[in-house]
């Protein structure tokens, strides 16, 4: 499945504005996990991985949820900040989970489950990469466990379903007339006129 | 990504990249402090032998991150696991493992972050999208999206202030922060949305979106110099987990 021109566009811009979504919660996120633990402040997890739901969502192919994320993140290393190549490793394996969520419905399947779905296989393949380069194998198991459900969770919420509200907010203003979202949704609507119609 | 005119400037942005991420991979196996602080003083030593840094850069882009080093360290030695108790208080829980587990993580963090800092400093974005093209083989109109898209980051930061000041100067206060999120999300993002349709039609238009047999008006090579540079630095990282194992 070849991508066009404005799909390409859209995705790159979609993730680089929630590539600075990021930026900006990584501002907010420092002095709230100061005060009450990174374990607590992993509820704010999902905002980072909601660039693969909102894109997968609205452009429905095949690497779609990967690119996002891997772009988004990788606005920090367009911009200049330091913390730009461990952000694009991180962006790389929450990509990989998003993606996975799609891929186990053959690219078929766009709704909430899904959606939501793909939100909290990135925090797992998050937590993988936390596994690997931040330690935390090293901490107890109980910290490990109670680190990783809030962050599913939170993927799930902030991730998954935040972004389906978005979008759906964003094709009720007519933008996304066309984009594979709106596109499926003509044809499911045609073919139900039809069959009334019988 | 500003450049300067440094030696590493004139490395393949794709060759530096693979080999920064190769190094940043070790760093994630090895489990020893002395290692792990050792591959952290070689990026410095590079960044000031060949990447054209000076002291006073160096310590103001390193400084704000020796408080997250604390930070790390002391969240892995209070909270990590381990045998030989040193230190024992409410719930923190220091013991012999813990702080060096939490040392060789907080240096894995700061040679992460110089690493990246070495690769930002020394690149130019152009010429790094350029190269993902020669060396990646990234079909071009990804490329040349992904150039348009990166474009419109200062854009969408000064809409954002037209978006607050139009607010201002109607008197709208939002006090629901769940609206006050969507009065800002929706216009940044359809605005996002429309603009990205007219970018990808104009840039149809100009021929950017056909074949990968296009000329191009910057070209990047892989030189000798640039397979020197990722074969020393692994070299050097390479000897060192071997002697200091």
């Amino acid at each position: 499945m070849t991508w066009k021109m404005k799909e390409i566009v859209l995705a790159v811009v979609l993730s680089v504005i929630c590539g600075v979504i990021y930026l900006g919660w990584s501002t907010l996120w420092i002095p709230i996990s100061a005060v009450i633990g990174p374990v607590g402040a992993g509820f704010m997890f999902g905002i980072w991985v909601i660039a693969s739901p909102i894109v997968a969502y609205i452009i429905r192919k095949p690497g779609a949820a990967f690119v996002a994320e891997v772009t988004a993140a990788a606005v920090e290393l367009f911009t200049g900040s330091h913390f730009g190549l461990a952000a694009l490793l991180v962006g790389i394996f929450q990509g990989i989970g998003s993606e996975t969520a799609f891929a186990i419905f053959r690219y078929k399947r766009y709704n909430l489950f899904t959606l939501m779905l793909s939100g909290a296989l990135a925090a797992v393949f998050g937590m993988i990469y936390n596994l690997l380069a931040k330690g935390f194998g090293y901490y107890s198991t109980e910290v490990l466990l109670t680190t990783l459900g809030i962050h599913i969770i939170s993927g799930m919420i902030l991730g998954g379903w935040l972004a389906k509200v978005v979008v759906d907010t964003l094709a009720k203003t007519g933008v996304l007339e066309q984009y594979a979202i709106m596109k499926e949704k003509r044809k499911k609507e045609d073919a139900n006129g039809h069959v009334s119609g019988l | 990504m500003k450049v300067n005119h440094s030696f590493l400037a004139t490395i393949n942005p794709s060759c530096k990249l693979f080999s920064h991420v190769l190094v940043m991979l070790l760093l994630m196996v090895i489990t020893d402090v002395k290692v792990t602080f050792l591959i952290w003083f070689l990026a410095v030593l590079i960044g000031l032998f060949l990447g054209g840094w000076t002291i006073s850069y160096l310590l103001k882009r390193l400084c704000p991150f020796f408080g997250i080093f604390i930070l790390i360290f002391w969240m892995m030695a209070a909270f990590g696991k381990g045998q030989e108790t040193i230190w024992q208080w409410a719930w923190f829980h220091v013991t012999q493992e813990s702080i060096n587990h939490g040392l060789t993580i907080a240096f894995r963090m700061l040679a992460f972050v110089t690493y990246g800092l070495l690769f930002t400093s020394t690149t130019d974005l152009t010429v790094f999208i350029m190269s993902l093209i020669h060396q990646c083989k990234l079909s071009p109109k990804w490329a040349y999206g992904l150039l348009a898209g990166i474009r419109l980051i200062p854009l969408f930061q000064s809409e954002l202030n037209q978006l607050k000041m139009a607010h201002k100067v109607r008197g709208y206060k939002e006090k629901n922060g769940w609206k006050m999120f969507l009065s800002y999300a929706v216009p940044m993002f359809t605005q996002g949305i429309r603009k990205s349709e007219r970018i990808a039609i104009a840039m149809e238009a100009r021929g950017l979106s056909r074949a990968k047999n296009r000329t191009y008006y910057r070209t990047t090579k892989v030189a000798l110099k640039d397979g020197g540079y990722l074969v020393s630095i692994l070299a050097i990282v390479i000897v060192m987990i071997i002697i200091f194992r």
